[in-house]
Protein backbone atom coordinates (compact mmCIF):
# COMPACT_ATOMS: atom_id res chain seq x y z
CA UNK A 1 0.00 0.00 0.00
CA UNK A 2 1.21 3.62 -0.66
CA UNK A 3 1.13 4.37 3.20
CA UNK A 4 4.44 2.59 3.39
CA UNK A 5 6.05 4.40 0.64
CA UNK A 6 7.43 6.86 2.77
CA UNK A 7 9.39 6.75 5.79
CA UNK A 8 6.53 6.94 8.45
CA UNK A 9 2.94 5.28 8.03
CA UNK A 10 1.01 8.37 6.81
CA UNK A 11 -3.12 8.62 6.97
CA UNK A 12 -5.51 5.87 5.81
CA UNK A 13 -7.62 5.30 3.83
CA UNK A 14 -8.02 9.15 2.58
CA UNK A 15 -4.34 9.48 1.83
CA UNK A 16 -3.27 13.14 0.37
CA UNK A 17 -0.09 13.39 0.63
CA UNK A 18 1.60 16.23 0.24
CA UNK A 19 4.20 17.25 -2.74
CA UNK A 20 7.31 16.18 0.14
CA UNK A 21 5.92 13.13 1.15
CA UNK A 22 5.09 12.16 -2.52
CA UNK A 23 8.38 12.56 -3.61
CA UNK A 24 9.86 11.23 -0.55
CA UNK A 25 7.91 8.23 -1.36
CA UNK A 26 8.44 8.07 -5.13
CA UNK A 27 12.08 8.44 -4.55
CA UNK A 28 12.60 5.05 -2.55
CA UNK A 29 10.29 3.40 -4.70
CA UNK A 30 12.59 4.50 -7.85
CA UNK A 31 15.43 3.33 -5.72
CA UNK A 32 14.65 0.19 -7.18
CA UNK A 33 14.00 -1.73 -3.96
CA UNK A 34 12.15 -5.42 -5.81
CA UNK A 35 10.81 -6.87 -2.43
CA UNK A 36 9.84 -3.43 -1.48
CA UNK A 37 8.33 -2.98 -4.99
CA UNK A 38 6.64 -6.37 -5.27
CA UNK A 39 4.53 -6.20 -2.10
CA UNK A 40 3.22 -2.66 -2.28
CA UNK A 41 2.49 -2.92 -6.12
CA UNK A 42 2.36 -6.59 -6.93
CA UNK A 43 -0.64 -5.93 -9.74
CA UNK A 44 1.37 -3.03 -11.37
CA UNK A 45 1.77 -3.11 -15.26
CA UNK A 46 5.00 -2.25 -15.95
CA UNK A 47 5.54 -0.63 -19.38
CA UNK A 48 8.84 0.74 -21.44
CA UNK A 49 6.89 1.59 -24.89
CA UNK A 50 10.17 1.76 -26.85
CA UNK A 51 10.68 -1.86 -25.88
CA UNK A 52 6.76 -3.38 -25.74
CA UNK A 53 8.03 -7.06 -25.28
CA UNK A 54 9.05 -6.60 -22.14
CA UNK A 55 7.21 -8.75 -19.06
CA UNK A 56 8.28 -8.08 -15.81
CA UNK A 57 11.44 -9.68 -15.15
CA UNK A 58 12.45 -7.93 -17.93
CA UNK A 59 11.54 -4.68 -17.05
CA UNK A 60 13.80 -5.09 -13.86
CA UNK A 61 16.71 -6.89 -15.83
CA UNK A 62 16.40 -4.10 -18.41
CA UNK A 63 15.40 -0.58 -17.07
CA UNK A 64 15.92 -1.59 -13.71
CA UNK A 65 19.56 -2.89 -13.40
CA UNK A 66 20.60 -1.16 -10.46
CA UNK A 67 17.75 -2.31 -8.25
CA UNK A 68 18.77 -3.02 -4.86
CA UNK A 69 22.72 -1.94 -5.52
CA UNK A 70 21.90 1.19 -3.85
CA UNK A 71 21.02 3.74 -6.27
CA UNK A 72 19.96 6.80 -5.58
CA UNK A 73 17.43 9.47 -7.80
CA UNK A 74 17.49 13.42 -7.79
CA UNK A 75 13.91 13.90 -8.75
CA UNK A 76 14.45 16.76 -11.04
CA UNK A 77 10.43 17.15 -11.67
CA UNK A 78 7.50 15.69 -10.13
CA UNK A 79 3.93 16.60 -11.55
CA UNK A 80 0.44 15.13 -10.26
CA UNK A 81 -2.15 15.10 -13.07
CA UNK A 82 -5.14 13.33 -11.87
CA UNK A 83 -4.22 9.59 -11.01
CA UNK A 84 -0.90 9.98 -12.74
CA UNK A 85 2.06 11.56 -11.42
CA UNK A 86 4.78 12.17 -13.63
CA UNK A 87 7.97 12.41 -12.46
CA UNK A 88 11.56 13.12 -13.91
CA UNK A 89 14.90 12.06 -12.24
CA UNK A 90 18.38 11.40 -13.04
CA UNK A 91 19.85 8.22 -11.14
CA UNK A 92 22.89 8.31 -8.69
CA UNK A 93 24.94 5.04 -8.26
CA UNK A 94 27.57 4.10 -5.87
CA UNK A 95 31.15 5.29 -7.36
CA UNK A 96 29.99 5.70 -10.59
CA UNK A 97 29.82 9.43 -12.45
CA UNK A 98 26.17 11.03 -13.50
CA UNK A 99 25.64 11.11 -17.18
CA UNK A 100 23.00 8.99 -18.33
CA UNK A 101 20.88 11.92 -18.38
CA UNK A 102 17.58 12.28 -16.78
CA UNK A 103 14.31 9.78 -17.26
CA UNK A 104 11.02 9.66 -17.00
CA UNK A 105 8.48 7.92 -15.37
CA UNK A 106 4.52 8.41 -15.27
CA UNK A 107 2.95 6.14 -12.59
CA UNK A 108 -0.92 5.44 -12.90
CA UNK A 109 -2.62 5.17 -9.30
CA UNK A 110 -5.70 3.34 -8.90
CA UNK A 111 -6.50 4.33 -5.13
CA UNK A 112 -3.26 3.82 -3.25
CA UNK A 113 -1.90 1.01 -5.30
CA UNK A 114 0.22 2.10 -8.11
CA UNK A 115 -1.73 0.41 -11.22
CA UNK A 116 1.47 1.00 -13.84
CA UNK A 117 4.69 2.54 -14.60
CA UNK A 118 6.12 3.55 -17.79
CA UNK A 119 9.36 4.55 -18.13
CA UNK A 120 10.85 6.98 -20.66
CA UNK A 121 14.43 6.54 -21.01
CA UNK A 122 17.16 9.09 -22.67
CA UNK A 123 15.74 12.72 -22.40
CA UNK A 124 19.06 14.49 -22.19
CA UNK A 125 17.33 17.05 -19.76
CA UNK A 126 20.86 18.07 -18.42
CA UNK A 127 21.83 19.18 -21.76
CA UNK A 128 18.39 20.76 -22.01
CA UNK A 129 17.81 22.98 -19.50
CA UNK A 130 20.15 21.48 -16.10
CA UNK A 131 23.96 21.62 -15.98
CA UNK A 132 26.06 22.35 -18.60
CA UNK A 133 24.61 23.26 -22.11
CA UNK A 134 21.20 24.60 -21.66
CA UNK A 135 18.80 26.06 -24.85
CA UNK A 136 21.77 27.89 -26.51
CA UNK A 137 22.70 23.99 -27.14
CA UNK A 138 20.18 23.27 -28.59
CA UNK A 139 18.75 22.75 -32.39
CA UNK A 140 17.15 26.41 -33.02
CA UNK A 141 14.79 25.96 -36.47
CA UNK A 142 16.04 27.74 -39.53
CA UNK A 143 18.99 28.70 -37.94
CA UNK A 144 21.23 25.60 -39.28
CA UNK A 145 23.16 23.54 -37.61
CA UNK A 146 26.73 22.67 -36.85
CA UNK A 147 26.79 19.18 -36.68
CA UNK A 148 24.30 17.23 -39.01
CA UNK A 149 23.76 14.80 -37.03
CA UNK A 150 21.20 16.82 -34.88
CA UNK A 151 19.58 18.44 -37.96
CA UNK A 152 16.18 17.27 -38.10
CA UNK A 153 16.27 16.34 -41.74
CA UNK A 154 19.17 14.17 -41.32
CA UNK A 155 19.29 12.24 -44.39
CA UNK A 156 18.45 14.66 -46.52
CA UNK A 157 20.46 18.17 -45.36
CA UNK A 158 22.87 19.30 -47.80
CA UNK A 159 26.04 21.78 -46.20
CA UNK A 160 25.34 25.43 -47.42
CA UNK A 161 26.44 28.46 -46.05
CA UNK A 162 28.72 26.85 -43.61
CA UNK A 163 25.84 25.20 -41.86
CA UNK A 164 23.52 22.36 -42.78
CA UNK A 165 20.61 22.82 -44.18
CA UNK A 166 17.37 20.55 -45.79
CA UNK A 167 17.71 20.84 -49.20
CA UNK A 168 14.77 23.14 -51.51
CA UNK A 169 11.70 21.57 -52.57
CA UNK A 170 11.67 18.63 -55.06
CA UNK A 171 11.11 19.28 -58.61
CA UNK A 172 9.15 16.18 -59.54
CA UNK A 173 8.56 15.97 -63.34
CA UNK A 174 4.81 15.30 -65.21
CA UNK A 175 2.04 17.02 -65.77
CA UNK A 176 -0.35 18.37 -63.65
CA UNK A 177 -3.64 16.16 -63.98
CA UNK A 178 -1.75 13.64 -64.78
CA UNK A 179 -1.65 12.17 -61.34
CA UNK A 180 -4.77 10.15 -61.30
CA UNK A 181 -4.06 8.42 -64.62
CA UNK A 182 -0.98 7.57 -63.74
CA UNK A 183 -1.99 6.39 -60.39
CA UNK A 184 -4.75 4.21 -62.05
CA UNK A 185 -2.24 2.76 -64.66
CA UNK A 186 0.07 2.09 -61.86
CA UNK A 187 -2.69 0.19 -60.01
CA UNK A 188 -3.27 -1.87 -62.79
CA UNK A 189 -4.34 -1.17 -65.97
CA UNK A 190 -1.44 0.25 -67.71
CA UNK A 191 -0.63 -1.24 -71.14
CA UNK A 192 2.83 -2.04 -69.51
CA UNK A 193 3.57 -4.55 -66.80
CA UNK A 194 4.08 -2.54 -63.48
CA UNK A 195 5.31 -3.67 -59.94
CA UNK A 196 2.40 -2.63 -58.35
CA UNK A 197 0.46 -4.61 -60.70
CA UNK A 198 -1.33 -7.42 -58.73
CA UNK A 199 -1.44 -5.67 -55.43
CA UNK A 200 -4.93 -7.07 -55.06
CA UNK A 201 -7.48 -5.74 -52.25
CA UNK A 202 -6.15 -6.46 -48.88
CA UNK A 203 -2.87 -6.54 -49.86
CA UNK A 204 0.07 -3.81 -48.13
CA UNK A 205 2.43 -1.66 -49.74
CA UNK A 206 4.49 0.26 -48.79
CA UNK A 207 5.30 4.29 -50.27
CA UNK A 208 8.94 4.88 -49.48
CA UNK A 209 10.09 8.02 -51.45
CA UNK A 210 8.90 11.82 -49.81
CA UNK A 211 7.90 14.72 -51.86
CA UNK A 212 8.14 13.51 -55.25
CA UNK A 213 4.40 13.06 -57.76
CA UNK A 214 5.23 9.37 -57.75
CA UNK A 215 4.94 9.11 -54.52
CA UNK A 216 1.05 10.52 -54.65
CA UNK A 217 0.65 7.93 -57.68
CA UNK A 218 2.01 4.92 -55.46
CA UNK A 219 -0.01 6.20 -53.14
CA UNK A 220 -2.98 6.28 -54.86
CA UNK A 221 -2.26 2.76 -57.31
CA UNK A 222 -2.35 1.19 -54.05
CA UNK A 223 -6.02 2.47 -52.45
CA UNK A 224 -7.39 2.25 -56.03
CA UNK A 225 -5.93 -1.63 -55.67
CA UNK A 226 -7.82 -2.22 -52.54
CA UNK A 227 -4.69 -2.28 -50.23
CA UNK A 228 -3.45 -0.56 -47.54
CA UNK A 229 -0.47 1.89 -47.53
CA UNK A 230 1.76 2.08 -44.83
CA UNK A 231 3.61 5.23 -45.96
CA UNK A 232 7.15 5.22 -44.70
CA UNK A 233 9.25 8.05 -42.95
CA UNK A 234 12.04 9.89 -45.43
CA UNK A 235 14.75 8.81 -43.16
CA UNK A 236 14.75 5.56 -43.28
CA UNK A 237 17.45 3.66 -44.65
CA UNK A 238 18.37 1.16 -47.07
CA UNK A 239 20.57 -1.82 -46.70
CA UNK A 240 21.78 -3.87 -49.33
CA UNK A 241 18.64 -6.16 -49.43
CA UNK A 242 16.50 -3.29 -49.21
CA UNK A 243 15.24 -3.69 -45.91
CA UNK A 244 14.59 -0.48 -43.92
CA UNK A 245 16.18 0.26 -40.65
CA UNK A 246 16.18 3.09 -38.37
CA UNK A 247 19.27 5.46 -38.87
CA UNK A 248 19.15 7.37 -35.51
CA UNK A 249 19.20 5.44 -32.61
CA UNK A 250 16.62 4.83 -30.13
CA UNK A 251 16.75 5.75 -26.56
CA UNK A 252 16.37 3.02 -24.51
CA UNK A 253 17.35 1.60 -21.35
CA UNK B 1 7.51 -1.81 -39.94
CA UNK B 2 8.03 -5.13 -40.18
CA UNK B 3 4.33 -6.08 -38.73
CA UNK B 4 2.76 -3.75 -41.34
CA UNK B 5 2.74 -6.90 -43.24
CA UNK B 6 3.56 -5.14 -46.42
CA UNK B 7 3.98 -7.06 -49.51
CA UNK B 8 5.55 -4.66 -51.36
CA UNK B 9 7.85 -2.02 -50.88
CA UNK B 10 8.17 1.20 -53.78
CA UNK B 11 11.51 2.99 -53.31
CA UNK B 12 12.62 4.53 -56.19
CA UNK B 13 9.54 4.84 -58.03
CA UNK B 14 10.82 5.53 -61.63
CA UNK B 15 10.69 2.38 -62.75
CA UNK B 16 7.08 2.15 -62.11
CA UNK B 17 5.48 4.76 -62.44
CA UNK B 18 7.51 6.32 -65.12
CA UNK B 19 6.73 3.01 -67.35
CA UNK B 20 3.06 3.08 -66.08
CA UNK B 21 0.80 4.35 -69.01
CA UNK B 22 -2.92 5.27 -69.01
CA UNK B 23 -4.73 3.18 -70.36
CA UNK B 24 -7.85 0.90 -69.52
CA UNK B 25 -10.28 1.12 -66.87
CA UNK B 26 -8.79 -0.23 -63.56
CA UNK B 27 -10.62 -3.08 -62.08
CA UNK B 28 -13.50 -2.29 -59.91
CA UNK B 29 -12.55 -2.65 -55.98
CA UNK B 30 -15.47 -2.46 -53.65
CA UNK B 31 -14.30 -0.50 -50.49
CA UNK B 32 -16.25 0.07 -47.68
CA UNK B 33 -16.01 3.43 -45.17
CA UNK B 34 -14.49 1.21 -42.25
CA UNK B 35 -12.18 -0.83 -44.40
CA UNK B 36 -8.07 0.02 -43.65
CA UNK B 37 -6.81 2.18 -45.72
CA UNK B 38 -3.36 3.77 -44.58
CA UNK B 39 -1.35 2.49 -41.87
CA UNK B 40 1.34 5.37 -41.22
CA UNK B 41 3.49 4.63 -38.27
CA UNK B 42 3.63 7.61 -35.72
CA UNK B 43 5.48 7.75 -32.23
CA UNK B 44 2.54 9.47 -31.04
CA UNK B 45 5.82 12.21 -29.66
CA UNK B 46 7.54 9.37 -27.71
CA UNK B 47 8.76 5.88 -27.66
CA UNK B 48 8.67 3.67 -30.87
CA UNK B 49 6.70 4.15 -33.79
CA UNK B 50 3.35 2.19 -33.77
CA UNK B 51 0.90 1.57 -36.48
CA UNK B 52 -1.94 3.36 -36.69
CA UNK B 53 -5.32 1.86 -38.27
CA UNK B 54 -6.96 4.44 -40.60
CA UNK B 55 -9.86 3.93 -42.59
CA UNK B 56 -11.51 5.34 -45.59
CA UNK B 57 -13.79 7.21 -43.49
CA UNK B 58 -11.16 8.55 -41.18
CA UNK B 59 -9.52 9.99 -44.63
CA UNK B 60 -12.64 11.40 -46.03
CA UNK B 61 -13.66 13.07 -43.01
CA UNK B 62 -10.18 14.81 -42.81
CA UNK B 63 -10.76 15.54 -46.26
CA UNK B 64 -14.17 17.27 -45.52
CA UNK B 65 -12.82 19.11 -42.29
CA UNK B 66 -9.73 20.63 -44.34
CA UNK B 67 -12.95 21.26 -47.00
CA UNK B 68 -14.60 23.27 -44.73
CA UNK B 69 -11.45 25.43 -43.03
CA UNK B 70 -9.50 25.92 -46.81
CA UNK B 71 -12.00 25.57 -49.89
CA UNK B 72 -10.06 25.02 -53.07
CA UNK B 73 -11.16 24.61 -56.77
CA UNK B 74 -9.72 23.52 -59.71
CA UNK B 75 -8.17 26.98 -60.29
CA UNK B 76 -5.87 27.04 -57.25
CA UNK B 77 -2.09 25.89 -56.29
CA UNK B 78 -1.53 24.33 -52.80
CA UNK B 79 2.16 24.86 -51.92
CA UNK B 80 2.47 21.58 -49.19
CA UNK B 81 5.08 22.02 -47.07
CA UNK B 82 4.29 19.00 -44.86
CA UNK B 83 6.04 15.62 -46.04
CA UNK B 84 3.62 12.88 -47.26
CA UNK B 85 4.57 10.56 -44.69
CA UNK B 86 2.59 12.48 -42.28
CA UNK B 87 -1.00 12.19 -42.11
CA UNK B 88 -1.67 15.71 -42.50
CA UNK B 89 1.25 15.70 -45.51
CA UNK B 90 -1.29 13.06 -46.99
CA UNK B 91 -4.28 14.08 -46.43
CA UNK B 92 -4.56 18.18 -46.09
CA UNK B 93 -1.94 18.65 -48.38
CA UNK B 94 -2.43 15.97 -50.60
CA UNK B 95 -5.67 14.27 -50.77
CA UNK B 96 -7.36 17.34 -50.47
CA UNK B 97 -6.21 19.50 -53.37
CA UNK B 98 -6.49 16.35 -55.63
CA UNK B 99 -9.66 15.21 -54.30
CA UNK B 100 -10.99 19.03 -56.06
CA UNK B 101 -8.77 18.97 -58.94
CA UNK B 102 -6.48 21.70 -57.42
CA UNK B 103 -2.48 21.63 -58.61
CA UNK B 104 0.27 20.74 -55.83
CA UNK B 105 3.67 22.31 -55.97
Amino acid sequence: MIEDFGQERVGSPAWEPTASELARALRRLLRGDRDFFESTSPRADLLEPARPELDRRGFFERCWPGAGQGQGIDIVRLIESGDEVIVTYELKRPGRQRGRGCNDRVLTFDGEQVKRIEVYFGWDLRAATCGTGGEADLPQPGAGHRDPGRHPDRARARRRGGAWRSPGLHRGRGRPGDHLRRAGAAGGCGRRPAPVQGHRQGGRGRAGRAEQPAWGIAYHAILRAGAVVTPMYALLARRGDRAARWRTPTPSC
Amino acid sequence: MANSDAKLLIDDPPGFVAEAEPGGTPEAVEVEPEDLAVLPYSSGTTGLMKGVMLTHRNLVANIEQAWNSMPLNDEDVLVGLMPFFHIYGQTVDAQHGVSRRARRS
